[in-house]
């Protein structure tokens, strides 16, 4: 079951960022938002996340991600652009952090945190402080926490931003990696080589859906 | 399995909250530490020089009493004897129900007079009392086994100073008292330590009381003896008043610093609150780890107010220390759990999203 948004619509004061914007996001997929700055990319993933309400139309999510009429915000994964991450804990700590609010059990949490951070090639630093550590290397702490969280719905803003090409690549693995497990990827970028390993892509300032070969639907 | 989530939920709340209390716990223990070492400094500094600047005075109290004040001049003590001497000349104690109640010797050498009194007087009394309600004075009572409406006059001297040490004690009765009148001649207990004692007059009858104190005179101390003369009277007790000033300014030390702290917290935790939201952490869960560690924070200031009020009063200040440390910490404990409900309503209100723009 995807996850559908129809007729959204949001503005910010008299900036309209969305209307009658509707698409589908659909598991085992990793989805695009492309589009300049101020196009709304991040306010969107704000709104599959449940941070911002649709101030029209209506995002329907999967029973995956429903319990009754609510959302599970505990099957959401959310990495902002910022990468913000607790910066007086360690780096295995934070990676950790959304297991134990899930319930996963102290040894098999490390276990997990460990191999995400391996994931992103970040297993040295795994008993660093954050606030240690640069911005590339907090980028890829906050990826392999997203990584692994388990959850159904992952949302990635500009992940790749602080990254080089080696880490841009492992990073494209492991979100190919977690789609591969039926997860929602939706990743909101400007960086071409995330674009092309999109298998939808939806261009925000046309309002125009292209799948993988780019054709313009 | 709703209890299991409730559990889940209580553990993970209650290990985040652990961190940052922690963590927290560190910064408030040092800010609040400093300011009970301000606090005592300044408040004793305040009594030396209140002590200087009005050994002598006259005041004239609310009901409309002469009160005369008996001080030694050099912040000495007064003698016992002429404690005794003085309180011989008492004729109000039975008519007051002043009964002389156990004397009590502490674990710390303190040694503590005790007086009943009927619920009349205690009232009469209390608003006098240097020690009135105090957690102290009524645990003494209720062990000494006084009954209820007993004042205790919770005096402390080191025991280098001697077995005889004690507080000024109530007066007691002798035939030189019979040459005054009882309706005109009340005594009230001492106040403010052994090198003062109050005496009070109904008015007019000051006069004679004054020269008969002045015969009983001491010797080997200087007394002042001051009768009630209108253009002498003041208000109030500026000494009083310069005792309570520090006690008060550092209280607005305190919750200055308890604010401040509640406002790095702020600044600092509003961000990871957010966080917690951002992976999926729900609001809830959230608003119990901040009300769990803010709680447990805020408990901290109240802990070492405490000790230290007990341990510098149980050091032989006084009883000032004690009350000063616990209204500090009640103010800082104020201060701090006021933010609780002020946080509970932004994790309530507050766009994750702006919150994690700021970060």
């Amino acid at each position: 079951m995807p996850i559908v948004i129809e007729n959204l619509g949001f503005r910010f004061g008299s900036r309209v960022l969305f209307d009658n914007f509707s698409c589908e996001l659909r598991e085992g997929q990793i989805t695009g938002f492309v589009g300049p700055s101020g196009s709304g990319k991040s306010t969107l993933l704000a709104v599959l996340a449940g941070a911002e309400r649709p101030q029209s139309g209506t995002v329907t999510y999967p029973a995956s991600l429903r319990r009754g009429r609510s959302v599970l915000q505990e099957r959401i994964a959310w990495m902002t652009q910022t990468a913000p991450l607790m910066l007086r804990r360690s780096a295995l700590a934070n990676v950790s952090i959304p297991l134990h609010g899930r319930g996963v059990e102290r040894g098999r949490r490390s276990g997990i945190a460990m191999a995400s951070l391996e994931l992103m090639d970040m297993e040295h630093f795994a008993d660093e402080s954050c606030i240690r550590l640069s911005g590339g290397e907090r980028q890829r702490v906050a990826m392999a926490r997203a990584v692994a969280s388990e959850v159904a719905l992952l949302l990635a803003d500009e992940p790749t931003s602080a990254l080089d090409k080696a880490n841009r690549a492992r990073l494209l693995t492991s979100l190919r990696a977690v789609a591969g497990r039926g997860t929602i990827v939706v990743v909101a970028t400007h960086d071409l080589a995330v674009v092309s390993a999109c298998d939808e892509v939806v261009d925000l300032e046309h309002r125009a859906l292209a799948s993988r070969d780019n054709s313009i639907s | 399995m709703r209890n299991d989530g409730l559990a889940r939920s209580a553990g993970f709340v209650w290990h985040e909250a652990c961190h940052n209390v922690a963590a927290w716990a560190v910064v408030s223990l040092g800010c609040i530490t400093l300011v009970a070492g301000l606090a005592l400094a300044v408040s004793r500094d305040g009594v030396r020089r209140a002590g200087t600047a009005f050994s002598v005075m006259a005041e004239l109290d609310g009901a409309g009493r002469d009160v005369v004040r008996v001080v030694a001049q050099e912040r000495g003590l007064l003698p016992s004897a002429f404690c005794d001497s003085l309180g011989s000349m008492s004729v109000a104690r039975s008519s007051f129900g002043i009964t002389p109640g156990p004397r009590l010797r502490l674990a710390n050498g303190v040694v503590a007079s005790s007086f009943v009194v009927t619920p009349g007087a205690a009232r009469y009394l209390r608003p006098r009392s240097p020690n009135a309600g105090s957690m102290i004075g009524k645990v003494l009572a209720r062990k000494a086994g006084l009954t209820e409406g007993s004042w205790l006059s919770f005096g402390i001297r080191r025991r280098a100073a001697g077995p005889e040490a004690r507080t000024v004690s109530l007066i007691s009765g002798s035939e030189r008292s019979r040459s005054f009148d009882d309706a005109a001649l009340l005594v009230k207990p001492p106040t403010g330590g052994s090198s003062e004692c109050w005496v009070e007059a109904v008015r007019g009858g000051s006069g004679q009381l004054s020269s008969a104190i002045g015969n009983l005179g001491p010797s080997g101390v200087r007394i002042a003896v001051v009768p009630l003369r209108p253009d002498l009277a003041v208000r109030g007790d500026p000494e009083a008043t310069l005792r309570r000033l520090p006690g008060e300014l550092n209280t607005l030390t305190a919750g200055l610093v308890s604010a401040v702290i509640v406002l790095a917290f702020w600044f600092i935790r509003r961000q990871e609150w957010a966080l917690y939201r951002s992976f999926g952490t729900q609001r809830p869960v959230v608003l119990g780890i901040a009300l769990v560690e803010w709680i447990a924070l805020a408990a901290v200031p109240l802990a070492i107010g405490t000790a230290w009020g007990v341990a510098t009063a149980g050091a032989n200040l006084d009883e000032r220390a004690y009350r000063l440390g616990a209204t500090n910490a009640a103010v800082a404990l104020l201060v701090s759990l006021c933010a609780v409900p002020l946080w509970a309503t932004y994790l309530r209100v507050a766009s994750v999203v702006g919150t994690l723009r700021e970060a």
